[in-house]
């Protein structure tokens, strides 16, 4: 098996390791030196001359004679001692004295101070540590890179081989749970691959689930236009009639075609377009139209804006935000009785815009409530109407536009849709400057 | 008539101005150069568009409708507020380099003019 990165990992942490280890030695057995033999005759002798000086020409003499010597080796000094001892030698920091008195009996400490290894401390030879040493450390060094290249190369081939299986397509993959108890990168990465893992499967699954769902929506009609054709053969007579009834299926199939074309569209995430507007006037035009389909069926809608004021423009698609809310609306429609009645209330802030869609009719079973924007589910397929692609429609224009879209039973009955759009960051606020050109006056009517 | 027509489209034909000027400021489309009392001064594509919109319809009120479709090359719809949008920027940004002396003018319900005093 082909183990770049261990090899790579496993050498660079020998090298390092090899490196400090023969540094610090080196280090470690320079410090250890005395100053040699030769600098400490040095000493005795520079002491000794100084000394007869001293004797002789007293501290006078000794001080001129310092002035001759060279700058760099000024390692000798001098001071009175009268009475009191001079400090002790010490040789491992290259320090030597001496005490002498001049002619005048005055006593004086002499000092010579080694202040730098003068090249006369020499270097230990490589290797000069003896064999064991260095068997023991190369042991070590060994052990403890492999130790720690294992540690970090055995997970990422063990994720590498999750990877493969999952490319293979077994979608039901995951990483063990003694992964997750790592607290660290690895152990991230393991539980960020698990949650990749569910989530493509989760997407392959709908998608399979909403193909096999097309399918069996679409034929349906398609098992009614053959109903009518074989009709109309057995019976010419009645051939306009199953000729209507075959117009009629074509048309539910092209309204659901391209339902699922919007759909599909939204799924992928297409770019919604930089058009500026505001919910409550899309929100108008949309009850303007809906209010001529409920005076056919007898209910009644409410139109209730709070805060119109302080309303934030939202950027997007008015196209597909009319859309949504009439999907909504729509919908809200379909499940409500003569004599009742839908309000559809908007509550505006700068943050963004909610807006909220009351139907009295029957509500949904609360285990509902959560797929109800999944395509093709319908609380009550008995009802006839719609495919169920209205409101996951709805629920992918407003996510596209950084929105969110959730359905609550009321308390007593109904179902309320509440929608939020968020206010686009770029827009002008709705100050002073700005209301002259909102010109709220233009009230938009249907057109 | 057709000599009015005649004279109309003679005039539509006659060679389009090299650059706009409106008070100190003068936009050179070909450029895309926009400057007030000899500074240029950076727009957005969309203002520099819108602009030239204003500019090139002078004195009459150019309709919202139309700098839609000039200026971002859609039909307007009617809860479409992005020329507001735009005006707005515009505005701002006449009223800083120009000290007010450049304005647009709203026409309320119908569109946009640009004002020059002094």
């Amino acid at each position: 098996m082909r183990r770049p990165l261990f090899v790579k990992i496993f050498l660079g942490v020998c090298a390092s390791f090899l490196f400090v280890t023969y540094f610090v030695w080196f280090e470690d057995s320079l410090l250890k030196q005395s100053p040699s033999r030769t600098t400490a005759v040095q000493a005795q002798i520079a002491l000794a001359g100084a000394s007869s000086i001293v004797r002789l020409g007293g501290e006078d003499a000794l001080r001129k004679e310092l002035t001759t010597w060279p700058k760099e080796r000024q390692y000798m000094t001098f001071e009175r001692i009268d009475g009191k001892s001079a400090p002790a030698p010490d040789p491992v920091h290259g320090l030597y004295t001496a005490t002498v008195k001049d002619s005048q009996g005055r006593s004086f400490a002499l000092l010579y101070h080694v202040t730098r290894f003068d090249g006369y401390v020499s270097p230990p030879l490589p290797l000069d540590m003896g064999p064991h040493a260095i068997l023991g450390t190369l042991i070590g060094i060994l052990v403890f890179s492999g130790l720690l290249t294992f540690y970090l190369t055995a997970p990422i081939s063990r994720i590498r081989a999750g990877f493969g299986r999952l490319a293979s397509g077994d979608l039901k993959v995951r990483l063990g749970s003694d992964w997750l108890r790592r607290r660290d990168e690895i152990g991230d990465l393991a539980a960020d691959f698990n949650k990749m893992a569910t989530r493509l499967e989760e997407l392959v699954m709908s998608r399979d689930r909403l193909l096999a769902d097309i399918s069996h929506e679409l034929r349906s009609p398609l098992a009614r236009l053959h109903l009518a054709i074989a009709l109309a053969r057995q019976s010419p007579d009645k051939a306009l009639q199953s000729l209507e009834r075959i117009g009629c299926e074509a048309d539910k199939l092209e309204e659901m075609v391209s339902e699922l074309l919007a759909l599909s569209k939204l799924e992928s995430g297409a770019r919604t377009s930089d058009q500026y507007f505001f919910v409550s006037e899309i929100a108008a035009l949309v009850v303007d139209d809906a209010r001529f389909e409920a005076q056919e069926k007898g209910a009644t809608i409410d139109f209730v804006t709070n805060g119109r004021g302080s309303e934030a423009l939202v950027v997007g698609s008015g196209k597909l935000i009319s859309r949504a809310i009439e999907n909504i609306v729509r919908n809200a429609l379909r499940f409500s009785r003569r004599g009742e009645t839908i309000t559809v209330e908007l509550d505006s802030t700068a943050a963004g815009t909610t807006l909220y869609i009351r139907d009295q009719g029957p509500g949904v079973k609360a285990e509902q409530l959560e797929s109800l924007f999944e395509p093709f589910v319908q609380a009550d397929p008995a009802n006839g109407q719609g495919y169920g692609l209205g409101l996951a429609i709805a629920k992918r224009a407003i996510v596209a536009h950084g929105g969110t879209i959730s359905a609550v039973n009321g308390a007593t009955e109904g179902l309320t849709i509440i929608l939020w759009l968020p206010a686009a960051p770029d827009a002008p606020e709705a100050g002073d400057e700005a209301k002259s050109v909102w010109d709220r006056s233009v009230s938009p009517a249907p057109v | 008539l057709a000599r009015l027509k005649a004279v109309l489209r003679r005039q539509r034909g006659s060679q389009p101005p090299q650059y706009f000027l409106a008070g100190k400021l003068r936009l050179i489309p070909s450029r895309r150069e926009v400057s007030f009392d000899g500074k240029t001064f950076e727009l957005t594509t969309c203002e520099f568009d819108l602009l030239e919109a204003l500019l090139r319809s002078r004195d009459t009120v150019a309709t919202k409708d139309d700098l839609s479709l000039s200026v971002l090359g859609r039909r307007r719809e009617p809860y479409d507020r992005s020329i507001d949008v735009h005006v707005s920027n515009l505005r701002k940004k006449l009223s800083a380099i120009s000290g007010k002396t450049i304005e647009v003018e709203t026409v309320r319900a119908v569109g946009y003019r640009l004002k020059v005093t002094a």
